[in-house]
């Protein structure tokens, strides 16, 4: 089971016009989609504006998605028009060149974009990185490495277990508890505009 | 927290990574409109993991989901028209195929009928009602279902016993003389039209 799964467990009740599991979707992938957009816009509040304008049409457009392509690259190239759009429309020049999705998200993007890349997100993002890098720090070993294999590596809950030689539902648990204490370590940084 | 309440977060931290049961997700979803902290429990975990991610940590302190959720709320859709109308139609036409996938498979089954085609041997048959209230049944093998077709028009007009018998004559001589003339004359008699008198 994948991330992805859980993407098409959630699509299928939105396509039947569920709006709550399109809330999931909303909330799972907002902060990838601002990290897009911002590579367009520099201003934080229409960061925000053209994200949430991204979701609405996404949500419009979802009788419309046939499942080709996984939720967020679709969403991905919404979220791309709708910040090229923006830029038309206030009259500034859309970058030329597509962003690689893979390329999207990262901080370390083409040169041509970056000089528009926000110091204020940047100085925030660093802070945001010593304080996760803290909080993980301070985790028990068995809590870290459970964590670790799957944020960073990427492991599924039975590739843990097999790693840590432990039942899948104790990874589970010291999956979600790991992510307790780095939510309570970096509290002070995360609070919602 | 509750034990209650701690398995619901364990549910959603796993449902973030994937790993939630459609039954759990099921679950998880009902109590999301009654429990507004579950809602702020995963918002906190997404926010948790986007920190831990270089490529939106900057972005971790923003929300915009419930303005979207507001938005979305407002303006429910409902499946396209072309949804609507086409569902029924694609359904009935995968029906259609399969049923005809099952006959076609069936009819060509090694070994029925005693090696003749079930197409031959279980050739549809129609009945015919005169005016006197004969009934017949018109057995019509593939070959021979050109002439038999225009017989229902021919035959209505039959009332009477003599007719039916010069009918029936009719029909078994066109069928021994069209199996002369076509490439599948080794079974002529296979093909002739049978009579049943109606009651």
């Amino acid at each position: 089971m994948s991330a992805d799964s859980t993407d098409e467990q959630l699509l299928k009740r939105v396509q039947q016009g569920d709006s709550r599991a399109f809330d999931l979707l909303v909330l799972r992938y907002q902060h990838r989609i601002m990290a897009v957009i911002s590579r367009f816009i520099s201003d934080r509040d229409e960061v925000l504006d053209v994200t949430q304008d991204t979701f609405i049409r996404a949500w419009k457009a979802m009788p419309n998605f046939r499942g080709d392509s996984q939720f967020y690259t679709w969403v991905y190239r919404i979220a791309v028009n709708t910040a090229k759009n923006h830029l038309v429309a206030k009259k500034r020049r859309p970058p030329g060149s597509d962003i690689d999705i893979d390329d999207a998200a990262t901080f370390d993007d083409t040169d041509g974009l970056r000089d528009i890349e926000n110091p204020e997100n940047a100085l925030s993002g660093q802070q945001m990185a010593e304080a996760v890098h803290e909080a993980m720090m301070a985790l028990p070993e068995d809590l870290r490495t459970a964590v670790t294999l799957r944020e960073f590596d990427g492991l599924s809950y039975e590739e843990i277990a097999e790693v840590m030689d432990s039942p899948v539902g104790t990874v589970r648990s010291r999956i979600f508890r790991a992510r307790e204490h780095i939510a309570k370590g970096i509290a002070h940084l995360v609070e919602a505009e | 927290m509750s034990q209650h309440q701690h398995s619901q977060h364990e549910s959603l931290s796993a449902l973030l990574d994937g790993e939630c049961t459609e039954l759990e997700l099921r679950r998880l979803l009902k109590q999301l409109d009654s429990d507004p902290a579950l809602r702020s429990q995963y918002d906190n975990l997404n926010r948790t993991r986007a920190a831990m991610h270089a490529e939106s940590a900057a972005w971790a302190g923003c929300d915009i989901s419930l303005r979207v959720r507001e938005a979305v709320t407002a303006a429910p859709f409902a499946p396209s028209l072309w949804q609507r109308a086409w569902r029924p139609v694609a359904n009935v036409a995968i029906a259609a195929s399969v049923a005809v996938v099952v006959v076609m498979g069936a009819a060509y089954l090694p070994g029925s009928s005693e090696g003749v085609p079930e197409t031959h041997a279980a050739a549809p048959s129609f009945a015919v009602v005169g005016n006197s209230g004969l009934t017949r049944t018109v057995s019509t093998a593939p070959a021979q279902r050109q002439a038999v077709q225009t017989a229902p028009a021919a035959v209505a007009a039959v009332a009477t016993t003599a007719d039916l018998d010069r009918f029936e004559s009719y029909v078994q001589r066109h069928a021994e003389y069209a199996s002369f003339n076509s490439n599948s004359g080794l079974m002529p008699f296979a093909r002739v039209a049978s009579f049943q008198r109606g009651e």
